[in-house]
């Protein structure tokens, strides 16, 4: 099967952090899980994924083709397939929980279904009693739901997850990472960033920095 | 349903909203008011170099024993002119020359010595020449001078072109002036609300969609203090018209309503021209920000 991500001799250099002669093939289906001590450039691997940056030296391929600076419109196409977890993840304070939501679905422009998936998510991620609730109202646990929940919207083939658990308790963390073995299984790509491996139960690669 | 570019609009320069509408208003009203300006005065001032241009005036001076032009001379002369269909003329009599030379006050028995004056309006130069040589037979070979106001004209014409020179340069002045303050506080907005609007940009926003939804947003901002502008400038522009319209001969009450109708249709579509080159601008500025930051750079 061709890799979706392929990272060829890929090294990143920045005045904070680096990352050296990477070599990773991400296939779809894959479980993928980024691990290292603090500071060792783990967001920093994930920013390739969802080409925040591109490589010093080496290439990065997607699906095949290299991806450079005039790969923008291909980028964009594929963001929109692409549910994306960051650590500290911005919320818009003066939306409701369900707008915020909607405005994931409003920007990869997948309407279909939306109500559907939006009460399984909520009912999932336990958000039903406060989707109207505005995030400035939220805890840090809530606002990390709705976090995930806004990239789980749209059903997407590629999660990426930079310590998704961040702010949850246990029973919540080992629901989270059902959920997202349970999306693996049925063929999305997860990439993510943890330090739990204990609560993952299903086959995964580990990628060490 | 939530749509992007509210979310945009409630988010970006919410703060600065009514600063915003305050100054636009105030620009717009500068730069309009300027095209107002360069608009009556293109009119008035294209409008009266027209019927000088067409004049042409002519004196016929005394003979040295008399004081005054005989009234049988000015009389054939006047029924000359009267007859003659395709010219229109004017006398200058003699109360209109003292006031012109300030004598008012000499009386009919100094020795002042005035000459016949009149001007003709004729665009026919053949028609001027053959009236010319009429007129000296009918003076009865009195010393006749014959002024075209074209030729006059070549200074003032040039005078005024270069006044429009600087009421448009002004508003171009200004007008890029405010492109740019527009510019620097979309962009001030930009880098304080960057962290949302790189969420965006991960989901899968383009940067051409950002720019159109951003730029819109800012422009809607803009649309009521330049309508507002538009009223204000249009009463000004009566006034001023009324101020110092008033010194033309050509100034008449449906000339009034003409020129300010004309004035107030020209203000609307330099606001929408205005508004539109705004947006693209503004688009054009926004596109390039956002494909600077696609990547970040170390």
């Amino acid at each position: 099967m061709e890799s979706i991500f392929f990272l060829d001799h890929v090294s990143v250099i920045s005045k904070k952090k680096s990352i050296n002669n990477i070599n990773i093939g991400i296939k779809r289906g894959d479980f993928f899980v980024i691990q290292g001590s603090n500071a060792t450039g783990k967001s920093l691997l994930l920013k390739l994924f969802y080409f925040k940056v591109l490589p010093s030296m080496g290439n990065l391929y997607l699906r095949g083709n290299k991806i450079s600076t005039e790969s923008k419109k291909e980028i964009t196409d594929f963001r929109k397939k692409m549910g994306v977890i960051l650590q500290n993840d911005y919320l818009i304070p003066f939306f409701s929980v369900f707008q915020n939501i909607e405005l994931a679905s409003q920007i990869q422009n997948s309407k279909k279904d939306f109500s559907n998936r939006m009460s399984e998510i909520s009912g999932w991620l336990e958000l039903d009693t406060i989707k109207n609730e505005k995030i400035v109202n939220l805890s840090n646990s809530q606002k990390q739901k709705v976090v995930i929940a806004r990239a789980l919207i749209n059903n997407p083939s590629v999660i990426i997850a930079d310590q998704p658990e961040t702010f949850l308790d246990e029973e919540s963390r080992k629901k989270i990472f059902f959920l997202f073995e349970s999306l693996s299984k049925i063929g999305s790509t997860i990439i993510m960033t943890s330090n739990n491996l204990s609560n993952i139960n299903i086959k995964h690669k580990v990628f060490q920095l | 349903m939530i749509q992007v570019q509210e979310i945009l609009k409630k988010t970006f320069l919410k703060e600065e909203e009514k600063f915003f509408h305050g100054l636009s208003f105030l620009i717009i009203s500068l730069i309009t008011i300027h095209i107002a300006i360069y608009y009556n005065f293109y009119e008035f001032s294209s409008n009266w170099l027209d019927s000088e241009s067409r004049k042409t005036t002519f004196i016929i001076s005394n003979f040295s024993d008399e004081k005054k032009i005989p009234l049988n001379v000015t009389e054939s002369i006047e029924t000359f002119l009267s007859q003659n269909e395709k010219l229109k003329f004017k006398i200058i009599d003699n109360d209109l020359i003292k006031e012109s030379l300030g004598l008012t006050n000499f009386s009919d028995m100094s020795g002042l010595r005035l000459p016949f004056i009149f001007q003709i309006e004729s665009e026919d130069k053949a028609l001027i020449d053959d009236t010319y040589a009429i007129i000296i037979n009918l003076s009865e070979n009195r010393l006749t001078e014959k002024y075209s106001h074209q030729d006059e004209l070549f200074e003032i014409t040039s005078l005024l072109s270069r006044i429009k020179l600087i009421i448009f340069m002004m508003s171009l002045v200004i007008i890029t002036l405010f492109a740019f303050l527009v510019m620097n506080v979309v962009k001030a907005a930009l880098i304080s609300n960057y962290k949302f609007l790189e969420m965006l940009q991960i989901m899968g926003a383009s940067s051409f969609e950002l720019s159109k939804n951003i730029s819109q947003s800012v422009v809607k901002k803009i649309i009521p203090g330049s309508i507002l502008s538009i009223i204000f400038v249009y009463f000004v522009s009566i006034f001023l018209i009324k101020l110092f319209g008033a010194n033309f001969d050509f100034f008449n009450s449906s000339f009034f309503i003409q020129i300010n109708m004309k004035t107030l249709v020209i203000l609307i579509i330099f606001i929408l021209l205005f508004l539109v080159l705004l947006l693209f601008f503004l688009m054009t500025y926004l596109f390039y920000f956002f494909e600077k930051r696609f990547f970040d750079k170390f």
